[in-house]
């Protein structure tokens, strides 16, 4: 296992797959890095050199990953919520936040969103719901 | 406890002895426990089934060749018979040899490496035992150019172009090992899919190209490995200099491609000033043989710096070869020749393929629709010599069948009638018979 930046990478993999492992790098991310680097893409993690590891290293480094893009992604949330728009107020309703239905499904929104806006970590979003009164929604909407 | 007691006419009260033994239980140390534990059953095998290793016998139908003769029952299974056959060599390249099989001599079989012979050839020779190659009538042309040749190389090259399974890399590799048994420099490499498949390292280079050095090193390797003699009678003619270091004019090409083999970064410059050098002298003549030809002309798997594909000729590797086939460099002696494959039709670029089979193009009577400056006719012009492999002829398809049936490829007897059927159906594709013969194993 190569250890970079934080994250542990398994070495028997192709690169591009690899570098996925990133909090902020997918498949298309991950190509262009290779190719910036000049990595084939049948490289293995395991056959790069120190030099290209240490190049990588350097690119990686130059970009929001893992815990900075968390924190920004965060931050972009809390700025919506606390300027008081409709996507923030949507975040802060655990509802969908970009125009979806809401008479069935929407199960995913009501389970993720506004997890970003909440000060404590815990599964029983009812019960947050609940005891915060963060939402603006009449509460026999919400009673179940 | 004492229900079982009886009493005696004296009136005492006997208690049977077994009662009487009472088993004291002692107390039990954690050595006693452990060992009296039963051992957990081992969940990590199953032995509901017995797991087929690696090396077991696989099922494979249709035209696809491979059976791996590893673990077979021997009551059901005997040796594979080896029939006697002739190396492949210049003086047993001949006539008379036409319809006979014929062995690749051992240091072509050196160079080529492990498991790296073009197509499927390396499987069938696993199926016969024996790395071996009919000897075909087109063979015997090939043969005969490059004995021309030898004396005067041509103007420009050919390239072989046929179906797939026609036989067009199996051609090659008989003509390379020709041309090495004979004493030429031979430059043959039989895949060239992996320089633009981005399997191998690549690196960008000067004049807006890529280089990849351990590709260009390991092509080194088997030159050297293939015509080490030939290579050793050529002296460099001038003082070769690359990077730090330089040759004087009397060492010979075989310490120019070691030096590039020990220098892997000047690998490239290496087999350029060979290919140079080569090429321009007339002692000794230069066979460059490349399959999968058509690569050279494709768009290759590696990107550039800005994520946007590489046309093949963008790479170092391939730019060392292409002008040979383009007719802006040429031998003094010797033939360029490549062979063509369709099995990766992405490196089969569609404006090759029309031009190695141009579509009929019929002369139009009305002059004014001929001078239409709007009219698209596809460019049917190349700058090399096509060479069609078809079919084989039915005396070679009995030939071969004889063969498979000496090695037990073919377990019944061998009639006329048996591979009329059999030429007939495949349409004279070696590939197909070869199928149609395998296709119960």
């Amino acid at each position: 296992m190569l250890h970079l930046l934080g994250v542990n990478l398994p070495d028997q993999k192709v690169v591009s797959i690899a570098l996925t492992y990133f909090y902020g790098i997918g498949p298309v991310t991950a190509q262009k890095i290779c190719s910036k680097l000049s990595i084939h893409k049948q490289c293995k993690l395991s056959e790069l050199t120190e030099g290209q590891l240490n190049q990588l290293s350097g690119v990686l480094s130059n970009m929001t990953l893992e815990n900075d893009l968390e924190r920004q992604v965060k931050a972009n949330v809390q700025h919506l919520r606390a300027i008081g728009t409709y996507v923030g107020k949507r975040h802060a309703m655990m509802l969908p936040v970009h125009g979806q239905r809401t008479r069935n499904n929407s199960k995913t929104a009501k389970k993720i969103n506004g997890r970003m806006l909440r000060k404590y970590s815990t599964a029983d979003t009812a019960f947050a719901r609940q005891a915060f009164g963060m939402f603006q929604a009449p509460l026999s909407k919400h009673m179940e | 406890m004492f229900s079982a007691a009886r009493i005696t006419q004296s009136g005492a009260r006997v208690v049977p002895k077994q009662l009487l033994q009472v088993s004291v239980r002692p107390i039990s140390t954690t050595q006693q426990v452990l060992a009296s534990r039963k051992t957990p059953a081992d969940r990590t095998t199953s032995t509901a089934f017995t797991k087929l290793s690696i090396g077991s016998k696989k099922l494979r139908t249709g035209t696809s060749t491979a059976v791996n003769m590893g673990s077979l029952n021997p009551d059901y299974y005997t040796d594979k018979p080896s029939p006697q056959t002739e190396v492949l060599s210049s003086t047993t390249a001949k006539e008379w040899n036409i319809g006979q099989f014929l062995e690749i001599s051992g240091h072509v079989l050196q160079s080529l490496g492990k498991d790296q012979f073009p197509g499927y050839l390396g499987k069938d020779f696993k199926l016969f035992g024996k790395p071996a190659l009919m000897y075909r009538e087109f063979t015997q042309k090939l043969v005969d150019q490059l004995a021309k040749n030898a004396s005067a190389a041509p103007k420009t090259a050919a390239v072989i172009d046929g179906p797939n399974g026609a036989g067009k890399s199996a051609e090659l590799l008989k003509l390379a090992a020709v041309a090495a048994e004979a004493g030429h420099i031979v430059v043959y490499v039989p895949a060239t899919i992996p320089w633009v498949n981005s399997s191998r390292p690549y690196a960008p280079g000067a004049d807006d190209s890529f280089v990849q050095h351990e590709t260009a090193m390991g092509l080194l390797r088997s030159i050297q490995a293939l015509s080490s003699e030939a290579l050793a009678k050529v002296p460099l003619g001038k003082a070769v200099t690359l990077g730090k270091k330089s040759l004087a004019a009397d060492k010979t090409l075989s310490d120019l491609v070691e030096f590039g083999i020990q220098a892997p970064s000047l690998a490239h410059a290496a087999l350029e000033q060979m290919l140079e050098i080569a090429g321009a002298q007339k002692a000794v003549p230069v066979v460059i043989a490349l399959d999968e030809v058509n690569t050279l002309w494709s768009k290759s798997a590696y990107t550039d710096q800005a994520d946007k594909i590489l046309a093949a000729n963008r790479l170092r590797l391939v730019r060392a070869f292409l002008p040979y086939f383009e007719g802006t460099k040429q031998l003094a002696k010797g033939w360029v020749v490549g062979a063509t494959s369709y099995i990766e039709t992405k490196f089969m670029p569609k404006q090759l393929s029309q031009k190695l089979s141009p579509p009929p193009q019929i002369a139009f009577k009305n002059k004014d629709v001929e001078s239409d400056p709007g009219l698209y006719r596809p460019e049917t012009k190349v700058p090399f010599d096509v060479v069609k492999l078809d079919r084989m002829t039915a005396t070679e398809a009995k030939a071969m069948m004889d063969f498979y049936r000496s090695v037990r490829i073919v377990q019944t007897p061998v009639t006329d009638a048996l591979v009329a059927k059999k030429w007939v159906l495949a349409n004279g594709n070696p590939r197909q018979i070869f199928g149609s013969c395998t296709a119960f194993f």
